[in-house]
């Protein structure tokens, strides 16, 4: 069963990707002007940076491991077993700096509204239009809410089966839990995955150097980019 | 008009032609009959009072105050009613018949010499690890001889079989041993055992289930009839020790001659205890009071509430895999699982509910279901708890128990031992018994190892084989493969030498003699022993499901280092010999090898749950602020939300 909606998820999140990038294409960086040539916007601070490569990692490993038992091992166990739980703490430790560090910047606010009427920030229009977004716009905000809940999710999951108050089934229950949100997190990323790499190109830049290109910050993130360049960032 | 003659010529045909096909048909129906009895059944609850006219193994009726009165056969007494041929296919009489699946691997017998230093594990059954009695030149009667005693098989091995002549066979004055129904269904413990092992020994194979139940004496051994010749016995002219009759105590006797068989359709617990006992043995053995039972044996149920069958007698052996491999769902449902848990499997609502035989479902808190996955209900509730080492274990079928004997003594081979924790068949995680198999045998071109005989191997080496009993040997199980030559090595070389010079007429071409010995296969090349690792060095183990302890004892009552700490022994345990515990040169593992388990992987798992406490501690300080600031923002947005609906309306 499990094994059937990972396969039908996972399926449906790649085909829509594709067809969005056909239909839509990426959402290119507009045109440098001379104020933005060579110039850089600070996006992630060293700290950010940590907790994002933390949250990454850990994913990863959390993912590969988990859907390595389902179609390699069949079970949980071993290596796997073992490099899932080291995962775990991490994701758990990042996850939490996460929230502590992004939550209050993730808070909706009326631009969002805008940024949703304009097509979903021009993602689903054809044109080449911007709609203008703070540090996070809309589309990041939901992904961020949604990593929180299915990360709160696997975390409280996991730590209900440690305690004593759940029986065989009640455990089997929560386990299936553990998954179908470890699952949903795995499209909640493949979609943080495709939008930062695909159709948003440039976004990534930032997860290493902490810095993207002025033009990139003025397409993407008008308001942002004004705030930064007013504070001199 | 026809004439009178006709008349009566035609009368008298047709009165013939009547009589011919009543006959016919008595005859037809009396073969049918005699082809395949059909089963009587009283068809109530209340056990049928079994009131018997004792037949002999011609089928005639026997005369308890008769002279040379013979042996009541349980084929022709019991088979009046219930079919023997069909009982005869039953689990506990088919391992030869090769005609069902082999299923979980079992106990297999064990062909012990403790000249040649053997310990062969043998079987019929194919189970992996164990060799065919055949395959070691045991013929039936020799199988019979030596295993006859718990083993409650009818043919090949209580009659001669296909096999070639076996000039120590005698069978014909013995007569067969037949499957001896009272060994299991005396319902007044009445049948001894002891005395079938005894009768046995004396040759008196037809007279075992008369002497065993008390129904009479022979006063005269078949086996005394050796210096003459056995089939003379049998002719009526003959002057010679004759075959023995049967004195029958007629005051189990009624007035009609019969006999009252007290008779338990399922047999009472201590029968089966004949055959399926076991003890721990050794100088750290409990005292038997320290001891306790199976806990369902405790709740007031018997072996026979869980292994059930029908006049077929295919027993259920009550694992959880049994279903799939006879293909039969409701086995399922007698397995632990299958009684505790349910099993949807089954069609049968009530079945499929558990709860079979009153078992409570358990609980099983805290406990994350990975368990379940990799882990037999044994691992954590049956069987000794485990300890840092393994214990000496004998049982009725390898060593003899429930027949009292003053040579048996706690180092008695062969050398078993447990709880072994290690994966089953299913790929689970389970207790097992354990001996190391120890042999010498023939190394083939492809691979094989095929045992030598004991008894060929004292033919060619003799006297060589007495240097061995003193070899002290000071390898480590962890040396390399190639040793240098040293006296204690010789007296080995010695014997394969021996071995390779007057066996190999009879040995395939090519093979090459080793010995199979603490976990190793041993060969001599240049006049140096040489140890290799083979799978015919690897331990047999077979899955121990009793005896069962209450949940308050099961592993994990604790907490988690029950059996995740770095010196639990279901991981760090040490799996030695019986007798070799501490001696360096004998066969060691631990526990996690035989779970298949990587040595570091194991450490780190173990060493990772002294922080559990505090990874826990961490978990939930990590959901609860995860879960605030969810709640917290979450309040707001809806706060913001709701104010803007106000402001819009």
């Amino acid at each position: 069963m499990f094994e059937t909606v990972f396969l039908i998820l996972i399926a449906t999140a790649l085909v829509g990707m594709l067809v969005h990038l056909l239909f839509f294409g990426p959402k290119r960086t507009l045109a440098e002007t001379d104020e933005d040539r060579g110039r850089t916007v600070r996006r992630l601070s060293r700290l950010e940076r940590l907790i994002h490569a933390m949250l990454a990692t850990s994913f990863l490993v959390l993912a590969g491991t988990g859907m390595g038992a389902m179609w390699l091992a069949g079970e949980l166990g071993g290596w796997m077993l073992y490099a899932h739980v080291l995962a775990g703490a991490i994701f758990a430790a990042a996850l939490t700096g996460a929230m502590i560090r992004w939550a209050a910047q993730n808070v909706f606010i009326p631009l969002d509204l805008l940024w949703v009427r304009h097509g979903w920030g021009g993602f689903f229009r054809r044109a080449d239009r911007h709609a203008p977004a703070g540090r996070f716009d809309a589309g990041q905000k939901v992904l961020f809410w949604l990593t929180a809940t299915l990360g709160l999710a696997t975390m409280l999951t996991i730590l209900l089966t440690m305690q004593p108050w759940f029986g065989y089934r009640g455990q089997a229950i929560l386990i299936d839990l553990h998954r179908y949100a470890g699952l949903l997190l795995v499209v909640v990323v493949l979609i943080h995955l495709y939008a930062t790499l695909l159709a948003k190109p440039g976004a990534w830049k930032s997860m290493f150097r902490g810095r993207v290109s002025a033009a990139w910050a003025r397409s993407h993130h008008e308001s942002w980019h004004n705030e930064a360049t007013q504070k001199g960032d | 008009m026809r004439s009178p003659r006709l008349g009566e010529y035609l009368a008298s045909l047709g009165g013939l032609l009547v009589v011919g096909l009543t006959a016919g048909l008595m005859l037809l129906h009396a073969w049918a009959g005699w082809a395949s009895p059909a089963a009587q059944d009283s068809g109530s609850r209340q056990p049928y009072k079994h009131i018997l006219t004792l037949y002999d193994a011609e089928g005639r009726i026997i005369d308890p105050t008769a002279p040379d009165a013979r042996p009541y056969s349980p084929r022709m007494t019991c088979g009046q009613c219930h079919d023997y041929d069909s009982i005869a296919k039953g689990w506990h009489f088919n391992a030869a018949a090769h005609t069902v699946s082999v299923g979980r691997p079992g106990e297999p017998w064990f062909l012990v010499d403790e000249e040649t230093g053997s310990q062969i594990p043998i079987s019929d059954r194919d189970w992996p690890g164990t060799h065919t009695p055949e395959s070691l030149g045991l013929t039936p009667w020799e199988f019979a001889l030596k295993f006859g005693r718990h083993n409650p098989a009818p043919a090949p091995y209580g009659e001669p079989g296909d096999q070639p002549d076996d000039p120590k066979a005698r069978w014909e004055v013995s007569g067969r041993l037949e499957i001896d129904c009272m060994m299991c269904h005396s319902a007044d413990t009445r049948y001894d055992p002891a005395e079938r092992a005894r009768q046995l020994q004396r040759q008196n194979f037809q007279w075992i289930p008369t002497v065993a139940m008390g129904l009479g004496r022979v006063r005269t051994d078949v086996r005394d009839l050796e210096e003459e010749d056995p089939l003379a016995a049998l002719d009526p002219a003959y002057e010679g020790p004759q075959l023995p009759p049967v004195e029958y105590n007629r005051n189990k006797f009624d007035a009609q001659g019969r006999v009252f068989f007290d008779v338990r359709s399922r047999p009472l617990t201590e029968s089966c205890y004949h055959c399926h006992s076991s003890r721990q043995v050794g100088p750290d053995a409990p005292v038997r009071w320290h001891l306790e039972q199976d806990v369902h044996l405790a709740a007031g149920m018997s072996c026979t509430d869980c292994h059930r069958n029908s006049i077929d007698h295919k027993i259920v052996r009550g694992h959880e895999t049994e279903a799939i491999e006879t293909a039969d769902p409701a086995r399922g449902t007698l397995s632990c699982a299958g009684c505790h848990l349910g099993d949807d499997q089954v069609d049968h609502p009530a079945m499929a509910l558990g709860g079979r035989g009153g078992a409570p479902h358990p609980l099983h808190r805290g406990i994350p279901p990975i368990h379940f996955e990799i882990l037999s209900c044994t691992a954590c509730h049956s069987g000794p708890w485990p300890e840092q080492h393994t214990h000496p274990v004998q049982t009725s079928m390898a060593h003899g128990l429930g027949i009292s004997s003053t040579d048996r003594t706690w180092q008695t081979p062969p050398e078993i031992v447990a709880p072994v924790m290690a994966k089953g068949h299913d790929g689970k995680i389970a207790p097992h018994r354990m001996a190391w198999p120890s042999f010498w045998g023939w190394l083939l071109p492809d691979g094989e190892v095929r045992p030598i005989a004991p008894d060929q191997v004292k033919g060619a080496a003799g006297p060589l084989l007495s240097a061995l009993a003193s070899r002290a040997d000071g390898d480590q199980a962890d040396e390399p493969p190639a040793r240098d030559p040293s006296a204690d090595d010789q007296p080995i070389i010695d014997v394969l030498e021996a071995i390779s010079m007057r066996l190999s007429a009879g040995a395939a071409e090519g093979a090459v003699p080793v010995l199979i010995r603490d976990g190793y296969l041993h060969h001599a090349e240049e006049e140096r022993l040489i140890r290799k690792e083979h799978s015919a060095g690897e331990p047999y183990l077979w899955p121990l499901a009793h005896d069962v302890r209450p949940a308050a004892q099961s592993l994990g009552v604790r907490g988690c280092t029950d059996c995740h700490a770095t010196d639990a022994p279901f991981y760090f345990g040490m799996v030695s010999t019986s007798f070799g515990q501490g001696d360096p040169a004998r066969p060691i593992k631990q526990m996690y090898e035989l779970h298949t388990q990587q040595p570091v992987l194991a450490r780190a798992w173990a060493m990772a749950f002294a922080t559990r406490p505090a990874f826990q501690v961490f978990l939930f300080a990590c959901t609860l602020v995860t879960l605030l600031v969810l709640v917290r923002y979450g309040l707001s947005g809806l706060g913001t939300a709701l104010g803007a609906v106000a402001d819009r309306r």
